[in-house]
């Protein structure tokens, strides 16, 4: 019988067999009146002589194939059935199991989404990322020239293009209002290398990645329908990006995503601004696709000896410098590696707690089923028929967790991408697909098999047939009891390692959050404004324009100082260039340390409180036509000048141009944090804006009340002078560094819930162990007592036999935790992986709270009656 | 009662395997139901092969899933419904082959137990 006939014509195959043997019996019969039986006497003895019709049927059914599935819906439906009859054991065992499933679907759901789906490329497997390395070390963004040359001389690749891989906002005017949009450059091949389609209208055209090509963008779809209505009305549009009018040329859809969500694009031109950054400037992505059937290794040979060449041709930029190609997939998760690798860690160890502990409780039942299953062997089932039946009652008890695990996961998993940062990187689509479910159904079958298989084998091992003898009292409980034992052990082992992992990254995370940012981030606004070159072509319109803001801002009601600075602490981080000291110059250029770069107006370090140590601020004085000048940190100081008075020193440093600039050090300020927030501390020199009057400047106001009260007073007074320059994304310094931990917290959060939820689970584990301990020993403790235990002697041994337990639990965590805990150290901050303050207290917590657990069986053991005790017989 | 006894007696335990043959050699005459195969067996076998019920619809089922006999509803003689059984042409095909095998085992097992005289001995 096929499985099509078993599911559609199951029934009537029953009722056919039935009258076949029907007309077998009637037949049968018929002949024996005939041969002159009485009618009643014939019918009887057709039936005798055919044997039992139910076992036939049964043996016969048999042979329709299939069979199996029979038993084990026979087993499933029964299963449910004992579900049902026990609400209580089946809502604690599957919301416990949910609970794991769940977390763990949640999990596994994003390491799918970035780690195992293919990306939204087409061929995505042929797509590599290109990282330039400097002796070694991925940078992994690449220069420029360094590009081009690759471009022009490796012939592995079907493509080989690179993006501006930092988002940037630009603005955009012509509309309503001027609006801040997301903007970068891609290389004019960049979509057709990650072979993704344009919605409407055309990609790039290599003429147009050339200098003095015509000024064109792409837009995103989302975009193209907020301003245009449709993606097809954009097309053949202009837009004024910066001022200046481009054409629309084409629409990416909107599951495209690279990196971040872009709206404008514009060709990277070759010779032209951005392109055209000498080979020390490395800020491209290069994103290749190998030719059909070239493997990455030849390509990489390949690209080594161009390396090589360059070297040998730019000795002062490209020493030591070369390419390395990764898988596109992994060189993008990268850096989310091992905090998903954790979190699939912390949620593994709930998933085997959980697993425990419904196996103690289905071992606790199995106690209580034993006359069932003992009838059933007795009615000569076989050893491996009940197990079976257990296993299947198991896996039906696990998947019904697995559904409310689904549906806890659904929930988890619009959580978890936070703890992660980005989540995704290709594309936007997100949620529980096939292969998630897939994973959830896999994961309640095996969970189900793990739990279920210690019972299974138990009920099944166990001398059934004396277990119905022996009536009420059982003596043989010992090896049950004991394999219970082991199993708490396990979950208070592995509880404490999870503990320890949650007590490491809280700590970490406390670590993180009270560093000294070496500037105060109370009562600070922050945000960024960028003049249009077409409106300020003149530098001078320029710094005008930001002093006479800056006294705007200064003399707000409720503003104490405010500070322009080109990129803001943590929220724009990056460009750091070679420097060194002029008069001990390297000598090998490519030696040269680097510094970061930024450029600020009179009064920022006031505005945010970093300390002027030495020295003088810059000033008004430090103009177009004095001197270059440059106040540097405290560790430039003592890197380049060691102990020397830096004052009056000068250093020299790489701008870009074909001749280092040389700055004179008017001024030493303490560190203060640059990038992130765990950052150490790096080189940093801050120049004049008089001198470097750029179009984009970031500023810090110093308030005494709450910073986010004046951001409308703020994007007021900042329209009221040009109506052109969009104010978006105020916001408080405590806030951005807030949100820049939030993945450090969110995963120190998540796991210490999962650690709280395996001990919470691990002492039900105890308690359970222990309460069954006390039912089984009344008998002895009524004794006890009879005798003259005291209540204090009672409570003693059954908290003596949790603690016992407790211990070696403890001591197996701690062991495994110290194994453990070693993977952490890459995502720890300032706290090492076998911190003995953390795994102190976190020893000491689990075992109060196991103590605690062990307590309530123990009261309960106090209370017993001696008579009623000695009497229960 | 003593009838039965002495049939039980009578009653030899059909080989392994050698049911199936049975049945096919059955059909080879035409459709039957369960009742008429079992009949049948029992009368050309002079009485002496009886077959169990519990062997032979297991049997019966087994044939039809393997393909070398088919069934169909059809009304008896005495007009009543039953299930035939018919020889399919790859049942026609299995038959042949076990009548093979069982001329084989037919002779290996007479050759053990009528061994042909030695020579040199009288």
């Amino acid at each position: 019988m096929s499985l099509w006939d078993w599911l559609f014509h199951r029934h009537q195959r029953e009722e056919e067999l039935d009258e076949e043997v029907q007309g077998h019996l009637r037949m049968a019969a018929q002949e024996r009146r005939e041969q002159g039986e009485a009618a009643e006497q014939a019918r009887a003895s057709a039936v005798r002589e055919f044997g039992n019709v139910t076992v036939i049927k049964e043996v016969t059914r048999e042979m329709w194939g299939l069979r199996w599935l029979e038993t084990l819906l026979q087993d499933a439906r029964y299963g449910l059935r004992q579900l049902r009859r026990n609400p209580g054991f089946t809502a604690v065992a599957a919301l416990t199991l949910a609970l794991g499933i769940g977390a763990n679907t949640a999990v596994f759901s994003i390491i799918h989404a970035t780690l195992l789906k293919p990306l939204p490329f087409r061929d995505p497997a042929r797509l590599v990322l290109a990282s330039a390395t400097f002796g070694g070390t991925p940078n992994p963004m690449a220069s420029a020239p360094d590009y081009y040359d690759y471009r022009e001389q490796a012939d592995s690749f079907e493509a080989f293009s690179a993006v501006l891989p930092f988002e940037q906002k630009t603005t955009v005017t012509g509309g309503a209002e001027p609006e801040r949009v997301s903007f970068t450059y891609v290389a004019h091949d960049l979509f057709r290398t990650l072979g993704v389609a344009p919605a409407a209208g055309r990609w790039f055209t290599p003429e147009e990645g050339l200098a003095g090509g015509p000024p064109v963008v792409m837009v995103s779809e989302r975009y193209a329908q907020r301003r245009f209505g449709a993606p097809r009305n954009a097309v053949g549009a202009s837009l004024a990006v910066d001022g200046k009018p481009y054409t629309v040329v084409g629409v990416m859809p909107a599951t495209f995503r690279f990196l971040f969500d872009a709206d404008v694009w514009a060709p990277m031109r070759r010779g032209e601004a951005v392109a055209r950054m000498p080979r020390q400037f490395h800020n491209w992505l290069i994103v290749g696709r190998l030719k059909t059937g070239v493997s990455i290794a030849s390509a990489q040979r390949q690209v080594d000896v161009i390396s090589k060449r360059l070297e040998q041709q730019y000795p002062a930029s490209n020493t030591g410098k070369a390419l390395q190609l990764d898988p596109l997939q992994a060189a993008l998760a990268g850096e989310q590696t091992p905090r998903l690798f954790l979190l699939m860690g912390a949620v593994g160890l709930v998933l085997l707690i959980a697993c425990a502990n419904v196996a103690g409780l289905l071992l606790a039942r199995g106690l209580i089923r034993r006359s069932e299953l003992a009838v059933r062997a007795a009615l000569g089932a076989s050893r491996a028929r009940i197990a079976g039946q257990l296993l299947v009652e198991s896996v039906t008890l696990a998947l019904l967790s697995g559904v409310l695990g689904v549906a806890l996961a659904f929930w988890l998993s619009r959580l978890l991408p936070l703890v992660t940062g980005l989540g995704d990187l290709g594309s936007t689509a997100k949620g529980l697909d096939w292969p998630v479910l897939l994973f959830a159904l896999a994961l309640s079958i095996l969970a189900g098999a793990l739990f279920g298989v210690a019972p299974a084998l138990r009920g099944s091992s166990r001398l059934l047939a004396q277990d119905l003898l022996s009536g009420t009292r059982t003596t043989g409980t010992m090896a049950g009891t004991s394999l219970r034992g082991a199993l708490v052990v396990g979950q208070l082992a592995v509880s404490l390692v999870l503990l320890v992992g949650a007590g490491l990254l809280m700590r970490s995370f406390a670590r993180l959050a009270a560093t000294d940012p070496g500037f105060d981030v109370q009562h600070l606004l922050t945000g960024e404004i960028q003049l249009l070159e077409a409106q300020y072509p003149d530098p001078n319109q320029r710094i005008q324009f930001f002093d006479g803001l800056r006294e705007d801002f200064a003399a707000l009601p409720g503003v104490k100082a405010a500070g322009f600075i080109s990129q803001l602490p943590i929220r724009n981080p990056a460009n750091n260039v070679p420097a060194w000291d002029a008069d001990h110059p390297p000598a090998n250029p490519a030696d040269a340390r680097t510094a970061y770069k930024r450029i600020v107006l009179p009064g920022y370090f006031d505005a945010v409180r970093i300390p002027l140590l030495f020295g003088r601020d810059l000033g008004k004085g430090d103009r177009e036509h004095t001197p270059l000048t440059m106040v540097i940190n405290e560790e430039m100081a003592r890197t380049l000048f060691a102990g020397r008075n830096p004052l009056g020193r000068r250093v020299s440093v790489d701008m870009g141009g074909p001749q280092p600039a040389t700055f004179e050090v008017v001024g030493v300020v303490g560190n203060a944090r640059l990038n992130f927030v765990g950052d150490s501390a790096p080189m940093a020199m801050y120049l004049s804006y008089y001198q470097f009057p750029q179009a984009t400047l970031r500023f810090a106001i110093r308030t005494d009340q709450e910073p986010e009260s004046i951001t409308r007073t703020v994007r007021r007074l900042v329209l009221a002078r040009n109506h052109d320059i969009p104010v978006e994304n105020l916001i408080s310094m405590e806030r951005l560094i807030g949100d820049s931990l939030v993945p450090q917290q969110v995963s120190a959060i998540m796991v210490t819930l999962f650690a709280v939820v395996a001990l919470l689970l691990a002492c039900i584990g105890l308690y359970g162990v222990l309460a069954y301990s006390v039912s089984q020993r009344t008998h002895e403790i009524g004794l006890r007592m009879a005798l003259g235990a005291e209540r204090r002697d009672v409570l003693k041994l059954i908290v003596g036999q949790g603690f016992a337990l407790t211990l070696f639990g403890v001591g197996i965590g701690i062991v495994g935790a110290v194994a453990v805990t070693r993977l952490l150290a890459g995502l720890l901050y300032g706290v090492k992986p076998t911190d003995l303050l953390t795994f102190a207290a976190v020893s000491l917590l689990l075992t109060a709270v196991a103590l605690l657990a062990s307590c309530i069986p123990a009261r309960r053991a106090t209370k017993v009656d001696p008579m009623v005790a000695l009497r229960y017989e | 009662m003593k009838p039965k006894r002495e049939r039980y007696q009578n009653r030899i335990e059909l080989l392994q395997g050698t049911l199936d043959m049975l049945i096919l050699q059955t059909l080879q005459w035409g459709a039957q139901h369960g009742y008429g195969i079992s009949q049948s067996i029992r009368g050309r076998s002079g009485e002496v092969l009886q077959v169990e019920t519990g062997s032979l619809y297991p049997a019966l089922h087994r044939l039809e899933t393997q393909g070398w006999v088919s069934s169909e509803w059809k009304q008896t003689e005495s007009n009543q419904r039953a299930k035939y059984y018919r020889l399919t042409a790859a049942g026609r095909k299995q038959l042949l082959s076990e009548q093979a095998r069982w001329k084989q085992i037919v002779n290996a097992i007479a050759g053990i137990m009528n061994p042909a005289p030695e020579e040199g001995q009288p």
